[in-house]
């Protein structure tokens, strides 16, 4: 759905590129997330793959069409939510859906029924300056989805939303998915990513630094141990054993046997710890 | 199909902020002060005053008639103004409409307003004649509506700049002064108000001078398509 090649781009009169070579793939149904501090590339790289830069050098195609030289019908087959909602906030709900709606010639979804999807059907006659910040991400959402767009481009999805919220727009993601939709998105929130993304790529300077999925990441660059926390003696106790050969390891088989455990994990490594090793840098 | 669905959201946009409610029947009342109370007006003023006012009854029928693109123009530039700050022009352009064909329906909006308002007034207002050269000054008229709403976006930062910077717009009604009662040496520096080139098309045509008037069209027309160039680029960088 989409192939970046050898991808490059400079601004205007800055002195250094901000994308530096880029490749990478993305097939249909899969959700592919982009990682990376601020002023790293990432929202440079949404610009260029929804369209809205063209000067840049290598190849980007999206949908089969080499970006460089769509017109007006790539927007009839992809969405794009921004990280912050904009809509006529003097509008209703509904008065901003099919004001956009209008706008596609493809057949699009019911307002209603997209609202209902996203929990949003009684919000609907209310003006959008009267909705929460939740609410609005999940109009948001609505929005990019109303024409049914076969690829899905997510600027901070879950950016300022609380956990419930966050997780109803987690869900409808993984809808989208479902639905054998293609989804990217950029996000700072490694645990986000962790739960949605297929395959994830940390953006570093205007360069891909690692590309792989959440889980492979995680087990690559973690350690192959189990760390165990227990009592002995009324005192706290922790012991991190190897992995390889974990069922005949005596001690840790006497560990479990004799004393109460409260806690065992396996030591994988976090996204957030793997980009802080990769880059040096912290994810703010 | 675009344009309809932006006019629509206009028209309901318009019917929310009475604001921009007088800035589109601010044209019909000026046509209704041009037709029902100028010539009681200077009835009155003749009474009192001893002062004929009818003698300069082409000078105050183009003024009322430079009002027309001046409130057509100040709307659309509120109108984009509040687009902008709703980030709402960054969406439009990831939709079908794309960014230029936002930019194409935001300039023709008022051009096709200030022309068909202009128009009725030149029709209606029972203080001007018809003439060959009135299409001129409608022409020219109907580029100072996207100028001035190009100027009010490019200049202000958001919807409360712009309502200040309107009324800077009062300045163009130096245009027609200067081509009205400015000795010719001197009218050399009107010709940077962009409606002393209307103005000075329509006056000439008055006096029966229609190759005068043709040529101050002609120069009127360059100008205003540098100075909407000029406005399109300045407007463009502070999207970008």
């Amino acid at each position: 759905m989409i192939q970046v090649e050898r991808l490059e781009y400079s601004y205007p009169g800055a002195a250094e590129k901000t994308l530096k070579g880029l490749n990478f793939a993305i097939g249909r149904g899969e959700i592919f997330g982009f990682l990376g501090p601020s002023g790293a590339g990432k929202s440079t790289m949404l610009k260029i793959l929804i369209g809205v830069l063209k000067g840049y050098a290598g190849s980007v195609r999206v949908l089969g069409q080499e970006l460089r030289f769509t017109g007006p019908d790539l927007y009839e087959r992809i969405g794009v939510g921004f990280e912050f909602p904009n809509f006529y906030t003097k509008f209703t709900v509904l008065e901003n859906l099919n004001l956009f709606r209008s706008l596609y010639s493809v057949p699009t979804e019911e307002p209603m029924r997209v609202l209902d999807r996203v929990g949003l059907k009684d919000a609907a006659r209310l003006k959008v300056s009267q909705l929460s910040k939740g609410m609005k991400m999940r109009l948001n959402f609505c929005r990019a989805i109303l024409h049914r767009p076969d690829v899905l481009f997510l600027d901070e999805p879950t950016s300022g939303l609380d956990p419930v919220n966050a997780k109803i727009l987690k869900d409808l993601i993984k809808e989208m998915k479902a639905e054998g939709k293609t989804v990217l998105l950029t996000t700072h929130h490694m645990q986000a990513a962790e739960e949605l993304c297929d395959r994830v790529a940390f953006i570093v300077d205007g360069q891909i630094k690692l590309i792989d999925s959440p889980r492979e990441l995680k087990l690559r660059q973690g350690r192959k141990t189990v760390r165990v926390e227990y009592r002995k003696e009324g005192e706290p106790v922790v012991e991190e054993f190897p992995l390889e050969g974990i069922g005949n390891n005596k001690s840790f088989l006497q560990v479990i046997d004799r004393y109460p455990v409260e806690t065992m994990h396996s030591q994988e490594a976090t996204l957030e710890q793997i980009f802080l090793e990769t880059t040096g840098r912290s994810l703010s | 199909m675009s344009y309809r669905a932006l006019l629509r959201s206009d028209i309901r946009h318009l019917a929310k902020d009475p604001m921009l409610m007088a800035c589109l029947f601010g044209p019909l009342a000026i046509i209704a002060f041009a037709r029902y109370a100028f010539w009681p007006l200077a009835e009155w003023v003749k009474e009192q005053y001893a002062f004929d006012l009818t003698a300069y009854t082409g000078f105050v029928a183009f003024v009322l008639l430079t009002t027309i693109p001046l409130l057509t123009g100040v709307m659309t530039g509120l109108l984009m103004l509040d687009e902008r700050d709703e980030n709402l022009i960054a969406y439009f352009g990831v939709t079908p409409l794309t960014r230029r064909g936002y930019y194409r329906y935001r300039l023709l909006f008022p051009s096709l307003l200030a022309l068909l308002s202009s128009g009725l007034y030149l029709l209606a207002s029972g203080m001007t004649e018809i003439r060959a050269e009135s299409v001129y000054t409608l022409l020219l008229l109907a580029l100072e509506a996207p100028c001035i709403a190009l100027f009010l976006v490019a200049a202000a930062d958001n919807k409360v700049e712009g309502l200040a910077l309107s009324k800077l717009c009062g300045l163009l009604f130096v245009g027609p002064v200067v081509a009205a009662f400015v000795p010719e040496p001197w009218q050399m520096a009107g010709m940077i108000v962009p409606t002393y080139w209307p103005a000075k098309s329509y006056m000439l045509g008055e006096s029966r001078e229609p190759v005068w008037s043709v040529l101050s069209f002609a120069a009127g027309l360059v100008y205003h398509v540098l100075l909407l160039k000029r406005a399109d680029r300045a407007f463009a960088r502070r999207m970008d």
